[in-house]
């Protein structure tokens, strides 16, 4: 809790007052809990040399409700829409990264580097699997950069590169089969993002077989220092999470940062650009943002007093 | 001085004891030790592994731990935390085998910012090797990945172990690059195989890669751009001489065509036609500034618009019109017709005969014309001509006219003898009704009879006995309309008379006129028989008297009837039938020779036939 309060005072410190954002300003805090380890609450683990633990992952089901990865508890925590624990997912381990929801309800919680599987569990049943994930096209657990639920399976992103399908529809093993980037909502597509090394990115719809089907190229407010989230919709409509940051002259110090969401329509067309003052701390994660179910963009920020999940109106305009 | 020029010295020597004791390693080698490491355990406070080559040898216990540190427990002699794990990766402040346990004297905080053995550096400048650190972590950067997240190496946690993953950091995290970098992927600007992409052009991209010399290969070409730069507009005309424009995307792809704006009012070249005048039409063309021309003339037209209608004189009095149809043609004109001049109250004269004569002037087909008022018909005893052929009431019309004529008779009945002697006399009778309106006044109505030729006496006349040589009877008495008059004169035939003697009886009016109708006559015919034939002739041939079984009304009669004034011509004949003849029944029988007998009966017979015949002619 010191680190996450002095982050936040260097934060300031570095920035002045706190970015005005208009959207956030409109943006709707979706999930806000404290930091333990109690029922409604998240655990949080300083680093004291070593990597410093935070939620690393959440997903948003279509109605709203709220998973979030607990990982340094061992679970994932079952939030409805007004912020009431529905229950929680006991994992069998404290090194668990990603979350998401599969088409069918059950949960798919992802350990790329002890267990190095995916467990698949029943949250109404409380049965559940493991699923190893190293094979073909993952020879190493660690290159696994996103879990990601798609109508005709799972998928699991490496060096956020290319994506392997692990789990059919069925949520079974299957064949393994790779496709560029990552799978898109919209079937026989895939998409790529790139920093572009001059500031910039790109993103591009490529077939599954690679072939570029429309280029995207992006610019922030400022340098564009990672891309945070990549996801469309069936529709075709696609959002992109940046993280912005500028650095002082002598290109060492961060004096400024955030969130740029950006989004666009399935022709390529601009969309709304969301700004979040809320970025990628000291606390490792794997998802930071998420298209949910229900078609919202949610933010999971870590602040000093607890976890936040935002929500930034919907992919396509409408809040 | 000379302790002056020892401290120097010695600042140097130690300056260069640095220098010796920080060995050169190369990145490679930096990450060589490193992947080494990889497997073992997070040992709190720890930093040693066992290592072959690049690679870790768990011939030494890989080591684990549990719990949450620094309050964690760790078993075995090998394992590292983070700043111990990164100190012997980099052998900072000296050379180190990475199985020589000791954590060394830094923290992560240490490789936040320079210090004697490394330097902090950009983020963005970061290569393999180099370290990335916060306040409570570090790891050892290997390269990027496309998104910006970082490959590296670290003992995570106590959970985790020493791992290689991929991985974000934020902010709080800042690079540091050890010094004596050299030899083998040492001192570049980048990884040998690293490849950077960079958009360019429109939505393009070109890419560089990392040669072995770590240093960036030249840009390829710009590929895969689209047709435009984002942003950009194009324009087109479109439809009526409009425009229509449409804006490149992000993606540097046409979006679609807006609609086509600020169009003209039609097509350049396109025509048009409506409808003009009488049934006509005219057009108009599209110019070229998308605007139509005037219109032409109307063409085609009909002579009237439809509906309308026309009215003109014809003949002296008529009028006739005519309507336009749908096809703005005129219909034919109506007949010619008009109003009768003065109401038809004109009279005239149709230049016809009898009841036709008199017409009144009317309209006909449009011109004054004569009609007549009475149409021609069936004679009628009316004392008019009917059938407007001239003669009045002729060939004794049947059908009493209203009002009938002033003069008109009905022959009832009639008795005169059928034979006579020649030389002999006989009487007579006729009855008829008075049919007329004039009275018959006494004496003033004559029972005419024809003679043998125009100016002769009647051969029936007894001389001197009849009023006059032509005049049989006139009345006796007033003979009201519809009353019977009975008229009895004496008959003769001559002493020369043979065969059969006839007279027509005709009955004239007060002017000496004979009456018309309805029978105003009768034939009288008598057989002159020698006086020898007379018993057989008066056997076979008794007198003829009235219609068998008919029953004649009373006349009114008179014996004597005054006779009627007679004219210069008759004035012998009157006095002439003064004296009286013999009755044909009882008087002047005579001897018929025998050799007449057969032809007496013969005539006898045809005489019988023509009498009873008569009154039906």
């Amino acid at each position: 809790m010191g680190t996450i309060a002095l982050l936040h005072a260097l934060l300031l410190a570095l920035t002045g007052d706190p970015p005005q954002v208009d959207a956030h300003q409109t943006a709707q805090i979706a999930l806000q809990v404290p930091w333990g380890s109690g029922g409604a609450m998240i655990a949080l683990r300083d680093g004291n040399e070593s990597s410093p633990e935070g939620p690393m992952s959440f997903a948003v089901a279509s109605t709203g409700d709220v998973y979030v990865l607990d990982q340094v508890s061992s679970r994932v925590v079952h939030f409805r829409p007004d912020g009431s624990v529905v229950g929680e997912i006991s994992l069998p381990g404290d090194t668990f990264q990603d979350v998401e929801i599969a088409p069918d309800g059950r949960l798919l919680v992802l350990d790329r580097l002890v267990r190095q599987s995916v467990l698949i569990a029943d949250e109404a049943t409380g049965a559940s699997r493991e699923v190893p994930i190293l094979g073909e096209h993952i020879p190493e657990g660690g290159a696994v950069t996103a879990l990601l639920a798609r109508a005709d399976g799972v998928w699991l992103e490496v060096e956020h590169r290319m994506s392997v399908r692990v789990l059919d529809d069925r949520l079974d093993p299957c064949e393994r089969t790779a496709v560029p980037g990552r799978p898109s909502a919209v079937a026989g597509r895939s998409l790529v993002a790139a920093l572009d090394g001059a500031g910039g990115a790109l993103v591009e719809w490529v077939s599954r077989e690679g072939a570029v089907l429309q280029r995207l190229p992006i610019t922030a407010e400022g340098p564009i220092a990672r891309i945070a989230w990549l996801e469309d919709d069936a529709r075709g409509s696609l959002m992109i999470a940046l993280h912005v940051m500028r650095f002082d002259e002598g290109g060492v110090e961060v004096v400024a940062e955030h969130t740029e969401i950006h989004t666009f329509s399935a022709i390529g067309e601009r969309g709304p650009v969301a700004r979040s003052p809320h970025v990628l701390t000291e606390y490792e994660q794997v998802r930071e943002l998420d298209l949910g179910g229900d078609g919202g963009l949610y933010q999971l920020a870590i602040l000093p007093h607890g976890p936040q999940v935002l929500r930034f109106g919907r992919l396509g305009g409408a809040r | 001085m000379s302790g002056l020029r020892l401290a120097v010295t010695t600042f140097a020597a130690l300056l260069a004891a640095d220098a010796i004791a920080l060995p050169t390693m190369s990145r490679d080698e930096i990450i060589c030790r490193a992947k080494s490491g990889v497997g073992f355990s997070y040992y709190w406070g720890g930093g040693c592994w066992c290592s072959n080559g690049c690679s870790p040898n768990f011939s030494c216990s890989k080591g684990s731990c549990s719990g949450n540190c620094p309050s964690c427990n760790h078993s075995g002699s090998y394992g590292a935390d983070c700043s111990g794990f990164t100190t012997k990766v980099w052998q900072v402040p000296n050379a180190i085998s990475t199985s020589t346990c000791g954590h060394g004297p830094y923290v992560a905080a240490s490789y936040t910012k320079s210090a004697t053995y490394w330097d902090k550096i950009s983020r963005s400048s970061m290569l393999k090797g180099d370290a990335l650190a916060s306040s409570t972590h570090v790891l050892i950067y290997e390269s990027g990945d496309p998104w910006g997240s970082h490959w590296a190496y670290e003992c995570k946690g106590c959970s985790y172990g020493c791992v290689h993953n991929v991985r974000t950091a934020g902010s709080s995290y800042s690079a540091a690059r050890r010094h004596n970098l050299g030899g083998g992927g040492g001192g570049g600007e980048c990884n040998p195989g690293q490849v950077q992409s960079q958009a360019c052009g429109q939505c393009g991209a070109k890419t560089r890669t990392c040669t072995s010399g770590s240093t960036w290969g030249a840009w390829t070409g710009c590929n895969g751009q689209g047709p435009c730069a984002p942003g950009a507009t194009q324009n087109q005309g479109c439809g009526a001489c409009g425009h229509q424009s449409r804006t490149c995307t992000a993606a540097c792809q046409w979006g679609g065509w807006s609609g086509c704006a600020a169009q003209g009012e039609c097509v350049a070249g396109a025509t048009q036609q409506q409808g003009c005048g009488n049934c006509g039409h005219q057009t108009r063309t599209c110019g070229g500034g998308c605007s139509w021309g005037g219109w032409s003339g109307c063409m085609g037209e009909g002579p009237c618009a439809p509906g309308a209608s026309q009215t003109e004189a014809c003949g002296d009095c008529g009028l006739h019109g005519r309507s336009c149809g749908g096809d703005c043609q005129w219909a034919g004109w109506s007949a010619c017709e008009g109003p009768d001049p003065e109401g038809g109250t004109l009279v005239c004269d149709t230049q016809e005969l009898g009841v036709c004569r008199d017409g009144r002037v009317r309209c006909v087909a449009g011109w004054k014309t004569c009609v007549r008022l009475v149409d021609p018909s069936d004679e009628l005893c009316d004392d008019l001509d009917n059938d407007c052929d001239g003669p009045l009431d002729e060939a004794e019309p049947k059908v009493l006219g209203d009002p009938p004529p002033a003069w008109a008779a009905d022959v009832l009945d009639v008795s005169h003898p059928k034979m006579l002697a020649p030389g002999a006399a006989g009487t007579a009778w006729v009855v008829a009704r008075n049919m007329g309106t004039s009275t018959w006044k006494k004496g003033a109505v004559w029972l005419g009879a024809t003679g043998a030729g125009p100016g002769e006496p009647s051969p029936l006349a007894p001389p001197g006995q009849w009023p006059a040589w032509n005049v049989a009877a006139v009345t006796g008495a007033d003979i009201p309309p519809g009353e019977i008059a009975r008229l009895e004169f004496p008959v003769a035939v001559s002493l020369k008379a043979t065969g059969v003697v006839s007279a027509r009886l005709t009955l004239l009016g007060a002017g000496g006129d004979a009456m018309r109708c309805p029978h105003p006559s009768i034939d009288v015919e008598i057989l002159v028989v020698p006086e020898a034939l007379q018993p057989f002739a008066g056997a076979l041939a008794p007198e003829q008297g009235g219609p068998s079984g008919e029953e004649l009304p009373a006349p009114a009669t008179d014996q004597s009837p005054a006779a009627p004034a007679p004219t210069p011509s008759e004035q012998s004949t009157a006095a002439q039938a003064a004296k009286p003849s013999p009755d044909a029944a009882g008087c002047g029988s005579r001897a018929v020779e025998p050799g007449l007998v057969l032809a007496l009966l013969l005539a006898l017979g045809w005489a019988t036939r023509r009498t009873g015949g008569s009154r039906s002619a």
